[in-house]
């Protein structure tokens, strides 16, 4: 289907798409793209087309930039050749576009990274001909250029730990911010102190380069996490986006959040319903699924109350608008819906109770040694107390579990499973009930034949019934035309006086009585009377399916089945896969679903569509599956990439080994603090060689923790 | 060594510039995307040439 692109040049349009303050640039995000030979693919087209000044892919995000040169250039003449390369583009609106968002924040934690690294350097550089011997004057200018070196440092490069402390007093938890702050604070004042006094030790180097150390730490953890977060956007509703408005002329292009009450918008077959309204045309085929679950087209009348979101089915429909855009039920589910992409990274927080127990007692200590020990002699003891502070920070605490949850993030993505956050490996320990959504999760979208039973010889029965079925909007022909579609298209035959029954159809072919019609719970077609061919129609369930629920039921887990459809449907599917009937749910409407699983603590719901976006939100973990509407996924904790849901046994596998991982780089830092901690406060290791040990304690973190989450 | 008192400040100096220009590059979106630029070197210059044939 070649779509018209010409509404990107219409400045109602560009008004909305093109990039802030650059009515040159729009942004798409290009479907299809996978690999980097689409790269090149793509970006040759600036050689092509003389008003294109330039053309940059970026393929973690799947978007491409364009530029013209001219405001008056062309942007559906680029989209245009994106799409014969075998890529469906589509605009980006500004405001909804995360990346923009994400760069602006990885900006930032950059230049803050950069800096602390340069200081740090610099500061070591400088102490290192100190600690090499240097005295006197030489010695005095070094030591304050390694204070001017950590101005930067204080009053910049540490605010992000500030900050996590200042939030983790707030909510009374301990996070991996507070010894740091402590640390680095102490370390300056004492510092300063003792440089104005003209003798003591300073402490510039070690701290500048613990601090370093840890936001390259953390800048690296989040830049590998969101390079696993796919670009998230609503692309399969992107064409709700526009509408054609009815006019003299006949129609044009408008976005559909422009449109008013009254006015008449077309919509053509295979299209999707851009605004809430009335059907003003005689009748209309609608497949509701994406709202409402319901896996049958369904047949309306003019008159009848048009949903945004939904899909036209028939061949032309014209609707008066009744609301648009945000007042739409969709855009109301849209707002329900929390939308942001990014999930507040929380890696400064510590999600054991055991590394908060840990961190709590090395403060203590460390305050308790600080305050005794100054008593006696404050410089030793609060070298050592330092020390202590310095070693015991970074550790298995501070990264140590952040990394466990990053690797297994990737492991997790290799089997299929996109992940949005690390939270999902906890909150899954607790999950004691599984609710599964029927259509399009446990059953495939579509209709298939089943159970089909031959009276006769088959002869081209299914192009008969087509044929009978050729005028009908009955939601049956509308699946058998696309079940046998390759005979719809080729079919000669046609067939004559053909009058509707309350069950079916009965038509002239070639000499025959032909009818079709609902017989013994399926369909059956009858040859001058004499049952020639009967089947049913079904939804099937889908491969694997089984397994998945053999094993849940063998760990178990309460599998409960929630689905919009009919009561029979249902009960059909429960009791083809082994599930007690009164765990399944039918005729549920969005908010009712939700409603069953928010009154379940613990629990995980398995969905897809516009309709389990409100239930996926609402369970502890909330796993959206592949072909759903990219809004699931947005609600979703965890997202198939797959059809086969006995993935997510593989989540409940990687998860255990991520907790299991993370239990071991513990106990490696109760034994190292421990150890470390008391040799600091003994006196055998200074700050100096604190700082260093943490890249040696880091290194074996990684390794072990690399070690134990492979597979 | 009283040189050492005109050649720190100007060793500073110059890592404030290399800092000052990382700085710059950064605002302006260079280290955005680390992944495609890896794709782009492996792009074919040939699609270039063959358009210079076909002149």
């Amino acid at each position: 289907m070649a779509t018209a692109f010409e509404y990107l040049d219409d400045s109602s349009f560009r008004d909305i798409y093109c990039s802030i303050g650059n009515s040159r640039r729009m942004k798409f995000y290009i479907e299809g793209i996978r690999c980097g030979k689409c790269v090149s693919k793509i970006e040759n087209i600036k050689n092509q087309n003389a008003a294109l000044k330039n053309l940059e892919v970026d393929l973690a995000h799947q978007t491409a930039m364009v530029e013209l040169h001219e405001n008056t250039g062309s942007f559906a003449d680029v989209a245009k050749s994106i799409e014969q390369l075998g890529f469906r583009p589509v605009p980006l609106q500004p405001q909804l576009d995360s990346a923009e968002v994400w760069n602006a924040e990885a900006r930032k934690d950059l230049i803050r990274l950069a800096t602390a690294g340069f200081c740090a350097g610099n500061i070591m550089m400088l102490a290192f001909a100190i600690y090499f011997g240097l005295e006197g004057e030489l010695r005095l200018t070094f030591e304050w250029l390694q204070f001017l070196l950590y101005m930067p440092v204080v009053f910049y490069v540490a605010i992000p730990f500030y900050k996590g402390f200042i939030q983790g007093l707030k909510e009374h938890e301990i996070s991996i911010d507070g010894p740091m702050t402590v640390a680095s604070l102490l370390g300056f004042f004492i510092s300063t102190y003792h440089l104005f006094k003209g003798s003591g030790p300073i402490y510039f180097d070690s701290t500048s380069g613990f601090l370093f150390l840890i936001l390259a730490t953390r800048y690296w953890q989040k830049k590998t996490r969101h390079e696993y977060l796919r670009y998230l956007s609503p692309v399969s509703l992107m064409d709700t986006f526009k509408a054609r408005l009815k006019n003299t002329k006949g129609w044009q292009w408008v976005p559909s959040n422009q449109l008013s009450a009254k006015q008449i918008v077309i919509v053509e077959k295979n299209e999707w319903i851009p605004a809430d309204g009335k059907l003003v045309s005689n009748s209309a085929v609608l497949d509701l699924s994406l709202l409402d679950g319901e896996s049958h087209p369904r047949l309306v009348n003019k008159g009848f109350p048009l949903k945004a979101g939904t899909k036209l089915l028939s061949d032309h429909a014209e609707l008066e608008v009744l609301s648009s855009g945000k007042n739409t039920v969709l855009g109301h589910l849209l707002g329900a819906l929390n939308l942001s992409v990014e999930e507040k990274t929380d890696s400064s927080a510590l999600s054991n109770n055991a590394s908060k127990w840990l961190m709590a007692v090395v403060l203590s200590v460390a305050i308790i040694v600080l305050i005794i020990g100054s008593l006696i002699d404050f410089n030793t003891y609060f070298e050592r107390a330092f020390a202590l502070l310095v070693l015991a920070c970074p550790c298995a605490m501070a990264f140590g579990t952040p990394l466990a949850f990053s690797f297994s993030m990737k492991q997790a993505q290799e089997k299929g499973l996109l992940l949005k956050s690390s939270k999902v490996f906890e909150s899954i320990k607790n999950v004691r009930t599984i609710f599964l959504d029927k259509t399009g999760t446990l059953t495939g979208k579509n209709w298939e034949l089943t159970n089909s039973f031959f009276y006769s010889v088959p002869e081209n029965f299914q192009e008969i019934i087509l044929a009978l079925e050729a005028e009908s909007q009955h939601p049956v022909a509308y699946a058998l035309r696309e079940i046998w579609s390759e005979q719809a298209r080729n079919s000669k035959i046609r067939a004559e006086y053909i009058r509707e029954l309350p069950t079916g159809v009965e038509g002239f072919c070639d000499g025959v009585i032909w009818r079709f019609c609902s017989f013994q719970g399926g369909y059956g077609l009858f040859q001058n009377g004499n049952l020639v061919w009967k089947f049913q129609l079904e939804s099937k369930i889908k491969a694997h399916i089984q397994n998945f629920i053999s094993y849940l039921k063998s760990k178990g887990y309460r599998i409960v089945i929630l689905s919009g459809d009919s009561f029979e449907e249902t009960t059909r599917v429960a009791k083809l896969l082994g599930i007690e009937s009164r765990d399944a749910f039918s005729s549920l409407t969005a908010f009712e679903k939700a409603e069953m699983v928010k009154a379940s603590s613990q629990s995980m719901m398995i969905g897809d569509g516009v309709n389990d976006a409100l239930a996926l939100q609402q369970a502890t973990v909330g796993v959206a599956v592949q072909g759903s509407i990219d809004l699931a996924l947005k609600s979703a904790d965890v997202l198939l990439l797959n059809d086969n849901l006995d993935s997510v046994r593989d989540l409940f596998e990687i998860s255990a080994k991520a907790r299991d991982q993370i239990r071991k780089n513990l106990t490696a830092a109760l034994i190292y603090n421990s150890l470390g901690g008391v040799a600091a406060l003994l006196g055998f290791i200074n700050p100096f060689v604190a700082a260093l040990l943490m890249p040696i304690s880091s290194m074996y973190i990684l390794a072990t923790t690399w070690w134990g989450t492979r597979r | 060594m009283s040189i050492l008192m005109l050649m720190i400040p100007i060793a500073l100096l110059l890592g404030l510039c290399f800092l000052g220009a990382f700085i710059w590059a950064t605002t302006r979106g260079q280290f955005d995307d680390s992944i495609t630029p890896a794709y782009r070197i492996l792009e074919n210059e040939n699609s270039n040439e063959m358009q210079q044939e076909k002149l």
